[in-house]
């Protein structure tokens, strides 16, 4: 045995059997150098219990305590620290403040986030969340995870199962005997914990029973999440989500407005237990604190500080938030999500075109500052050579659509479908467009088709609805390998 | 609910809350966060009937407590996650001066610890602190046992070099024959 054997440590530690202490014992008999190191050690555990045993010990304060014991009697009371509820709609908005008030709730300095408390709802699967999602300040992704566990926790009831009859097939030539009439099935179904598969299967000649049922049986909190069964309406004041990845039969629901979107990152299949992971972006929020914007300070035009750089990629998705925000929901928008390049390019605007070869122009209009008469106004344009449309290379295009129930609103899968369907009307049959849709299930929506079929192509979008939820891997995999399957040599792939 | 469950709950309540509170205090750095650790690994306790569970104490509740505590940092509380040893080296525990002020071994053990990696932290405490078998600590920790006695064993051997700790005199060597 030498120094770095653990067992000596383990010795020093007053672990192990009889028959493993004596055997220690032996070899630091056998070896005064272990044995002094063996003493050494103990003296150092003896230390540091001594010392560890000094420090205070703590106990829960009146709030946590409280909540405990009114658990603990029965009546299930709201803790302080339930969800700090931040401002939703207006009509929420109002019963939430009266909900808080009744409850005795402190809202505590609210940082721009927003945490969730979750409830379940007995369904095909049970889950229970595992502590709070913190969900970060309006037009940010969550990039962290929320994860719940699916399981059962508990209270079984397990069905009793029957077989069917067995029956005699008769095949070619030959006889097959049929199944045997099963027995009664049903099983208990695993513990959350760390118990098997929580998935019970019944056990019977020829049928086997049904699984146990799932109960869920904690105590209730209050909570704006919750997993719900497929089919069933949401609470009041409640939006469905459906964020699967795993889980094809349950949906989320969120209190309505708290959040935009939901998605799946990921899913485990960790027997016992299931759980996906979900990001989510807070949808509104009055509350929330931006980190400040800061304008860049005016820069001498000489010298190497003099250089700007920007990306030729025209995105203009802020002005439709803006709109939106302003139009439709009467708000102002959140500022991170406001970027001014994107509002100005917007529009469509008849700038020249470079001439020659060259593959873009560029011009310098300069004029005086409306809002600072000390400054001037510089627009420079970049304006790309167009290309007219038989000059485009024939394309291969794969749309691989979300069409989980999240995109049914209304400015995101029939918007989607508009602008597709607005693309094939200047598609020829040179081209080739097909369709994958990824929600409960992935498919192939539209076969490659030439561009000239219109009607093929209008027909497949006005079937494709929103719902379900989404499985985006296998959705790009089928993507991908149709594109490829359509290849078109120098072409747009 | 039952009133035998809760007069149960309520006897581990007050034989752990104490320590389930230390623990959760060590793991979050965060003395507030450790109060709803515990009180929701209370609060399953509740939630499941007595006989599955009370086999398996303490170490059930260290184990909900940890989860709960992972769950709770992963979520970018990074503020409040356990310090790592070399922000949080304690000057003192080799400082000569020190070493000769302070004789309170007890005290300077604690420190020592706290400048250990983090596991080897966690495990020493559970052993020595809250007096869990090796067994209990693999389960806790989500390890195996042997994991544990390595844990144990390299901690435990870092805290005799850092105390400077000398061994009692060997007795005298016997004959050999």
């Amino acid at each position: 045995m030498t120094h770095d054997d653990p067992r000596v440590t383990a010795w020093a530690l007053g672990e192990g059997t009889a028959g493993e202490r004596a055997a220690v014992e032996a070899a630091l008999a056998a070896d005064p150098a272990l044995r002094a190191e063996a003493e050494a050690l103990r003296a150092a555990a003896g230390a540091l219990k001594d010392g560890l045993s000094a420090e205070p010990v703590p106990a829960l304060d009146t709030a946590h305590r409280g909540a405990l014991e009114a658990a603990l009697a029965g009546t299930p009371k709201v803790s302080e620290h339930s969800p700090r509820l931040l401002r939703v709609s207006p009509e929420f908005g109002a019963v939430a403040a009266t909900l808080l008030l009744t409850l005795g709730l402190a809202i505590g300095g609210v940082t721009g986030g927003m945490e969730f408390g979750w409830q379940t709802k007995a369904g095909p699967h049970s889950a229970e969340w595992w502590g709070t999602q913190q969900i970060p300040a309006a037009g940010v992704v969550n990039q962290g995870e929320g994860e719940f566990r699916v399981f059962d926790p508990g209270t079984l009831t397990p069905d009793a199962g029957g077989g069917g009859p067995g029956s005699i097939t008769a095949g070619t030539g030959y006889y097959t005997g049929g199944a045997g009439g099963g027995g009664p099935g049903g099983g208990k179904g695993g513990d959350s914990y760390d118990g098997p598969s929580f998935h019970a299967q019944g056990v019977g000649g020829g049928g086997g029973g049904a699984g146990g049922n799932f109960n869920h049986s904690s105590t209730a909190k209050p909570s704006n999440l919750y997993l719900g069964p497929t089919g069933e309406a949401p609470p009041a004041g409640f939006t469905r989500f459906t964020a699967g990845g795993g889980i094809a039969d349950q949906e989320i629901w969120i209190q309505t407005g708290a959040v935009e979107s939901v998605r799946s990152i990921g899913y485990l299949a960790d027997v016992p237990s299931m759980g996906y992971k979900f990001d989510a972006r807070l949808g509104e929020s009055t509350t929330e604190s931006f980190s400040p914007i800061v304008e860049n300070a005016f820069v001498r035009p000489s010298g190497d500080a003099a250089l700007s750089t920007f990306s030729i990629d025209v995105d203009t998705a802020a002005y439709s938030i803006v709109r939106r925000c302003l139009m439709e929901q009467n708000r102002l928008p959140p500022p991170g999500a406001l970027r001014i390049e994107e509002l100005v390019n917007y529009f469509p605007y008849a700038y020249e075109e470079p001439a020659g070869s060259d593959p873009f122009a560029v011009k310098v209009d300069a004029a005086s500052c409306p809002w600072n008469p000390k400054h001037r106004l510089v627009r420079v344009v970049l304006q790309g050579r167009r290309v007219e449309e038989p000059e485009r290379p024939a394309a291969n295009l794969v749309f691989l659509l979300d069409v989980s129930g999240s995109m049914d609103q209304p400015n995101k899968l029939p918007l989607v479908k508009q602008s597709i369907a607005m693309l094939a009307e200047r598609l020829t049959a040179r081209d080739r467009v097909a369709m994958v849709v990824y929600a409960g299930a992935s498919g192939l929506a539209l076969p490659s088709t030439t561009g000239d079929r219109k009607a093929e192509i209008l027909a497949a979008l006005e079937r494709l609805g929103a719902g379900g939820s989404t499985n985006g891997a296998a959705g790009i995999e089928q993507a991908y390998q149709v594109a490829s399957e359509n290849f078109v040599r120098g072409g747009i792939n | 609910m039952d009133a035998e469950q809760g007069r149960w709950v309520r006897q581990c309540l007050e034989r752990f809350e104490g320590p389930l509170l230390l623990y959760a205090e060590g793991l979050l750095r965060d003395p507030h966060g450790a109060q709803d650790l515990v009180q929701e690994a209370f609060l399953r306790l509740l939630g499941r009937p007595r006989t599955e569970v009370e086999p398996r104490l303490p170490g059930w509740l260290y184990a909900v407590v940890r989860n709960l505590a992972i769950d709770r940092m992963r979520r970018g509380r990074l503020m409040e996650r356990a310090a790592s040893p070399a922000l949080d080296a304690h000057p003192g525990a080799d400082d000569p001066v020190e070493r000769a002020a302070s004789r309170d071994q007890a005290e300077r053990a604690v420190r020592v610890l706290e400048s250990l990696p983090e596991k080897q932290r966690e495990a020493l405490r559970l052993r020595l602190q809250h007096g869990l078998a090796y067994r209990e600590i693999a389960e806790v920790m989500d390890v195996t046992v042997n994991h544990v006695g390595v844990l144990l064993h390299e901690g435990l051997k870092s805290m005799r070099v850092r105390l400077g700790v000398l061994a009692p005199a060997p007795a005298p060597r016997e004959a050999t024959r």
